[in-house]
């Protein structure tokens, strides 16, 4: 989720201004869904992939380490806005 | 070796997730049975409440639409000429009256001042309700010289309780039901990966063996029911996708340069800022398709007939069946009538068409060229298949079965955990606490909960009608029973807990349709004659439920009554 607002086009920050952006919404609305009905997959996959690991070495070296360190690549790429929303 | 490593991994693979589909299914299976029990009891929300308020007629068959709303209007002038907004839901196969509604909104001038409380108690004054006959257009003759239907919490609050629990804050219950729907989610997706034989299990019943028994109860439960089963949990969790993640929603609002903290700290959309509320007002319109609903502009004019302009939406677009007609800002010249269409699996409930309340001309939206993904439209799919709105009784009953089937795997799945480590302290000749709680909390939950929905039934006709907080003792009377039979299941010896529980829950069950006879007037030796299906269809459930509750019990009995008889044999055999 993090990763699509890094990349979402820019444009998009551009229409904060008075006027809504209907397109822009229901563009923005599509790809939230996506994401959200793709979660659960993802999620699904992620804790059987976790629980299959042996040990918990292997679990945090190949998923959970590497996911974090991902987030926070991410979390410096994103627009202040969202980075606002973040911060405690 | 190398064929060794080759079987071993998928070997290893299911191994582990068996013990992950094992822990994961069992922690929140109580919760879980509870949600699918309620949830399930749900579909027949509207039958449940009917059954709730016996002092309801029998519903005459409807006039035609045009006719019903022009009754319903000449009605809602009567009873609310001056309300703002009037709703008039027409009757259907699973509520048969004519429903009529009038509020007007307040406005910030008319809640300044004025506390939460008074806000409220001015809000409920400007709004009201009432049943019609779909046939005289006129107020019911409640039976039993009663002026109004008892209060209820009726089947609508047992379909809540499926989302919200009870007693609990809500953010607390929300995150409960979503953890357990993510364990529940894991807890399919690994039966899957470990069934090794799904098409065989399907035809496997070892009766003879109980533990076996209950491991084939749990595969056909499961097997069954299975797309029925992944459907409900993945689509049950998209309702709380915005609670889930709720960046989902706040992050682009906030791109767009919307008020996030304003947005999350106003209670209502009217307490938002501008902004906020032109934003919402887009997203209703465009992506929801909700008609836009305009201020009144002051400017008195009368508001066109209703049979007009259902006359129009007849000519224009067929005799289509209407679910609903709201008319905002009557006898305003920005007055509209908007018709609301039933909802099918591919379209939301909104589908709609709206009229100038004035002119009658159809208002024809403006082609936003917005288009919704496939995404989106699978989302719209996979909600309206949780909820079942759109469908008509036989698969209204395959819903019904599929639910109880999952309420059954999910039983017989925390029954096997329980009977598995008892065989196991046996041999040992050991005794654990935690198994023996799980096996109270097994029999007090698998059958105490039916026990606490068949009280929140004896409740509803027991608790006198006229008493003030009758809605909520209902709900009391339902969780009391079952904190009951959870101390019986702790107390009692665990070989009698079960065929006890059945047997109360059997008697419970079977009783209502006399109950119904003693406290209404739509018995079964009524409802069967004049094919009141709604008050019969209740009433025969009960009957079957109880049924199978006393089939279980017999069941329960002969097995105890085999053991007493081997176990003396075989003390008489050891004397010898």
């Amino acid at each position: 989720m993090l990763l699509f607002f890094a990349l979402v086009d820019k444009e998009l920050i551009a229409t904060a201004s008075d006027d809504i952006n209907v397109l822009a919404i229901a563009s923005v609305f599509n790809s939230m869904t996506t994401i959200g009905l793709s979660s659960f997959l993802i999620y699904s996959a992620a804790a059987i992939w976790v629980f299959h690991c042996d040990s918990a070495k292997l679990a945090w070296s190949s998923l959970m380490l590497p996911s974090l360190a991902g987030l926070c690549l991410i979390y410096l790429q994103l627009p202040p806005a969202i980075q606002g929303l973040l911060s405690p | 070796m190398t064929t060794n490593s080759k079987t071993d991994k998928p070997r290893r693979f299911r191994q582990s997730m068996t013990a992950l589909h094992t822990w994961i299914g069992l922690l929140p299976s109580w919760i879980l049975y509870f949600i699918f029990i309620t949830g399930t009891a749900g579909y027949f929300d509207s039958e449940i409440n009917q059954w709730m308020q016996p002092e309801l007629p029998i519903a005459g068959p409807p006039k035609d639409q045009t006719t019903m709303l022009a009754m319903a209007e000449q009605e809602l002038y009567q009873q609310a000429p001056d309300a703002e907004h009037w709703i008039i839901e027409l009757p259907n196969e699973r509520e048969p009256y004519l429903h009529i509604y009038w509020e007007t909104h307040l406005t910030k001038a008319d809640k300044e001042g004025l506390s939460e409380e008074e806000v409220e108690a001015k809000r409920e004054a400007l709004q009201g309700d009432l049943l019609l006959d779909p046939q005289s257009g006129k107020p019911l003759n409640y039976s039993g010289k009663a002026e109004k239907a008892r209060d209820t919490a009726g089947g609508d609050t047992l379909y809540r309780m499926h989302y919200r629990l009870r007693y609990l804050p809500d953010g607390f219950a929300r995150n409960l039901v979503i953890l357990a729907s993510l364990f529940m989610l894991i807890a399919l997706i690994t039966g899957i990966i470990i069934h090794k034989n799904i098409f065989k299990d399907f035809f496997r019943f070892r009766k003879d063996k109980p533990l076996r028994a209950l491991l084939d109860g749990h595969n056909i439960f499961s097997v069954f029911s299975l797309p029925f089963q992944l459907m409900i949990t993945y689509s049950g969790l998209l309702f709380f996708l915005s609670s889930i993640m709720p960046l989902l929603i706040f992050a682009p609002v906030a791109m767009m340069g919307f008020d996030v903290e304003n947005m999350r700290s106003a209670r209502s959309i009217e307490e938002m800022s501008e902004k906020n509320q032109a934003l919402i007002k887009v997203v209703e319109e465009h992506i929801f398709k909700l008609p836009v609903e305009l201020e009144p502009s002051g400017k008195k004019v009368d508001t066109i007939s209703l049979e007009l302009v259902a006359q129009r939406l007849i000519s224009e677009q067929g005799e289509r069946k209407i679910d609903e007609v709201t008319i905002d800002n009557i006898g305003d010249s920005n007055a509209r009538v908007a018709f609301f269409f039933p909802s099918e699996i591919d379209s939301s409930a909104s589908t709609n068409i709206v009229y100038d309340g004035v002119s009658g001309e159809q208002i024809v939206k403006e082609d936003s060229g917005i288009e919704l993904s496939a995404v989106t439209e699978v989302d719209t799919v996979m909600r309206n298949l949780h909820e079942g709105l759109f469908a008509p009784p036989l698969l209204r009953w395959l819903y019904f079965i599929s639910g109880l089937m999952g309420a059954g795997m999910i039983a017989t799945g925390s029954i096997l955990w329980s009977a598995k480590r008892r065989r196991q302290l046996e041999q040992r000749q050991a005794k654990h606490i935690g198994v023996s709680l799980v096996e109270a909390l097994n029999a007090a939950t698998v059958i105490g909960l039916p026990i606490g929905v068949a009280a929140f039934f004896w409740a509803n006709r027991i608790i006198p009608a006229q008493l003030e907080s009758r809605v909520e003792w209902e709900v009391h009377s339902m969780f009391i029973a079952w904190a009951i039979m959870f101390v019986h299941a702790l107390l009692q010896n665990k070989s009698r807990v079960w065929f006890e529980q059945c047997l109360i829950a059997a008697i419970a069950f079977a009783l209502l349709p006399l109950l119904n006879g003693l406290t209404g007037e739509r018995h079964l030796l009524n409802s069967l004659p004049q094919k009141d299906w709604i008050m019969a269809g209740f009433d025969l459930c009960m009957i079957a439920i109880a049924g199978l509750f006393f089939a279980i019990a017999l069941k329960l009995h002969k097995r105890q009554a085999d053991k007493a008889t081997a176990h003396s044999a075989s003390q008489l055999s050891q004397g010898a």
